[in-house]
């Protein structure tokens, strides 16, 4: 893949290029968001990560922007500025996801993994069934109008399945992606998690697959 | 409990209001005594003089000389009987008539107290007349009337006594309402708005400005306390990202994996910092469900940590401070030698509980509630020689506050300490 990482520190630039050749990853860099406005036009572009704070803007409306545009490229914020209001901004701006700063390294790997599988996968934004409506950019579930609280982890088991459209996603596949590891415990969360999901937006949103894994409903 | 040196206020007050009743009650008691005594005597004064007035015109008309002064006297005498007054009329030391001696000059005057005997001597042409009564009623009441007097005097203080409690309690309200006012200022964001609006009483209103003013210097101070610490701790997360991804890439490599464990530390810490600084509450929310945070943080020790989750423990707030939360309150236990640990999250009502149980050396009733406090380490720690600067309890107080919640240790227990950390539920 070819991932840009914006960020006005060279040495964490450079790091983070690291971290990511190592996995076999081509580094794109850009140090300000007039750069990285040259780079995505110009050179193919399979992944952001961003940092918030830069010379000359605000990295989550640059993250609008691009959006806006319609770049669908996956984004990652890499962001110091951690609480959790610069974290729905960055969602409500587009981003597909968000890590503090200090990082450990193997969680940006794996994370970064993770958005590589959808790219190319049309973004779904907004899923409306009957009286519930996911919004996936703003992180936002509505049932009847009244927030329907959806916790992060699953978001991202909604999300992955929404990615796959219909189709089944195995349960091997969920539990690497949205748990990072395929065991006992984790295999067992997410049972409990599918039984949460339905309870909260109704039991026909989550199709259990015989011998294969979830899929959304139709 | 107040020391006897202590004074209290109230009691000052009410002791106040008692000796004013009191004095209140003699003065008034002995002003109207001393009206009431004079209006009586003086009323008797004007009937004597009457009957005196009387007697001399009779005199004038009638008496030529002593012997028929005499007859007029005796006359008049009998006629008045019925009023016991006695009367008597000189000329010069000479008693003409009358059974009794005076030598008094003109004017009334009291001759004998015990039973109150009154006197009055007028001067006509060349005979000085004497009228003397009894005033058998004012003897005869004048003990009722004093202990009528004492016994109103009782009633009056007994009264204020009982009342004084109400009256200096009622005075005191003011300066209750704004002891109740400081008191509930958050002395993690002390505000001078929060001791209220003026109150009207000029005294309490210089107390409460000056009170004001010493909030607002202190909150000015904390503030700029906590905007360095902050600023300090952000600052230094560029240059420890650096460190921390620099050790990892080079542990990959084969180099010694402490590096990266210590750089690891040190962002926790530093982490911590950055949120014990920030002092705001909780602008938006996501929801976390903390049974999902106690299941990840938990996975993240080598040491199996029993998990009860009796409820999802759904509440709005920020995942990633709960977890840091519940992250520091295990590594508390584990800290100081608890062999195991449970982390419970149940649902009570309106309330998440999300308990943390361990069969440590447990907390002392006396440093259960300041080991809240940042930078407080407890006799567990100093025995275990355990690291830490004594801010792994004060994050998890402050977290819980910021969501709108508390953490406590729970009353005593035979062995061990548990942790409860209460958040209001989602919705």
């Amino acid at each position: 893949m070819r991932v840009l990482v914006v960020d006005d520190h060279p040495e964490l630039r450079a790091l983070v290029g690291r971290a990511l050749q190592s996995e076999g990853h081509a580094a794109l860099f850009a140090a300000s968001i007039a750069e990285a406005d040259r780079v995505l036009g110009e050179e193919g572009v399979d992944l952001i990560v961003l940092d918030l704070a830069l010379g000359d803007g605000w990295g989550a409306q640059w993250c609008k922007a691009i959006r806006t545009r319609g770049a669908d490229v996956p984004l990652l914020i890499l962001s110091a500025h951690s609480a959790i209001e610069q974290r729905l901004e960055g969602f409500d701006a587009g981003a597909d996801d968000f890590l503090a700063k200090p990082f450990a390294v193997a969680e940006l790997r794996h994370r970064i993994r993770a958005l590589g599988r959808r790219r190319g996968a049309a973004r779904s934004t907004v899923i409306e069934r009957g009286a519930v409506r996911l919004d996936f950019a703003a992180r936002r579930a509505t049932r009847h109008g009244d927030e329907c609280p959806i916790t992060a982890r699953e978001w991202s088991l909604l999300d992955r399945l929404a990615l796959a459209k219909g189709n089944v996603v195995s349960r091997g596949e969920l539990l690497e992606e949205v748990w990072g590891e395929d065991n006992e415990s984790s295999a067992r969360s997410l049972d409990v998690l599918v039984a949460r999901i339905r309870k909260k937006l109704g039991a026909e949103w989550i199709r259990t697959v015989r011998g294969g894994g979830y899929a959304l409903g139709e | 409990m107040r020391s006897a040196s202590e004074r209290s206020l109230r009691a000052r007050i009410a002791s106040v209001v008692v000796l004013v009743a009191v004095v209140g009650a003699v003065a008034t008691a002995l002003v109207f005594g001393a009206l009431s005594w004079s209006m009586a005597i003086a009323q008797e004064d004007r009937r004597l003089r009457d009957l005196l007035g009387q007697l001399d015109r009779e005199l004038a008309i009638e008496a030529r000389d002593d012997s028929s002064a005499r007859q007029v006297a005796a006359e008049e005498q009998r006629e008045i009987e019925h009023t016991g007054v006695r009367l008597a009329v000189y000329r010069g030391d000479l008693r003409i008539s009358g059974d009794f001696a005076t030598t008094a000059p003109v004017g009334c005057r009291t001759v004998e107290w015990n039973t109150l005997v009154r006197e009055c001597v007028t001067s006509a042409r060349d005979h000085r007349l004497v009228a003397r009564s009894t005033l058998v009623a004012l003897a005869r009441y004048r003990w009722t009337f004093v202990w009528a007097l004492l016994g109103a005097v009782a009633i009056v203080s007994a009264l204020a006594a009982w009342s004084s409690g109400r009256v200096a309690s009622r005075s005191l309200e003011p300066l209750t309402a704004l002891r109740n006012s400081v008191d509930a200022i958050d002395v993690d964001r002390p505000d001078e708005r929060a001791i209220g609006s003026a109150t009207g009483y000029v005294e309490l209103d210089a107390l409460r400005a000056a009170l004001e003013r010493t909030i607002r210097r202190l909150s000015e101070s904390l503030a700029q306390a906590r905007r360095f610490a902050f600023n300090a701790a952000h600052e230094m997360r560029t240059p420890l990202t650096a460190l921390r991804a620099e050790a990892e890439l080079q542990a990959e490599q084969g180099a010694s994996p402490q590096i990266a464990a210590l750089a690891e530390e040190l962002s926790r810490r530093m982490d911590r910092v950055l949120v014990l600084a920030d002092s705001r509450l909780l602008g938006a929310g996501e929801p976390v469900s903390l049974e999902a945070v106690a299941e990840e943080i938990c996975r993240e020790f080598s040491r199996t940590i029993e998990r009860d989750a009796r409820d999802e423990g759904l509440v709005r707030g920020d995942g990633a401070l709960l977890g840091m939360l519940l992250r520091n309150a295990i590594d508390n236990s584990l800290k100081f030698g608890a062999r195991s640990v449970r982390v419970a999250v149940e649902r009570r009502g309106d309330v998440v509980e999300l308990s943390v149980e361990d069969d440590g050396p447990g907390v002392s009733e006396r440093e259960r509630q300041q080991l809240f406090e940042p930078f407080v380490r407890g006799e567990a720690a100093k025995r275990a020689g355990a690291e830490g600067q004594g801010l792994g309890l004060a994050l998890i107080a402050h977290v819980a506050m910021i969501h709108g919640g508390d953490a406590a240790f729970d009353g005593a227990r035979a062995r061990g300490a548990r942790l409860t950390v209460r958040l209001p539920a989602w919705r």
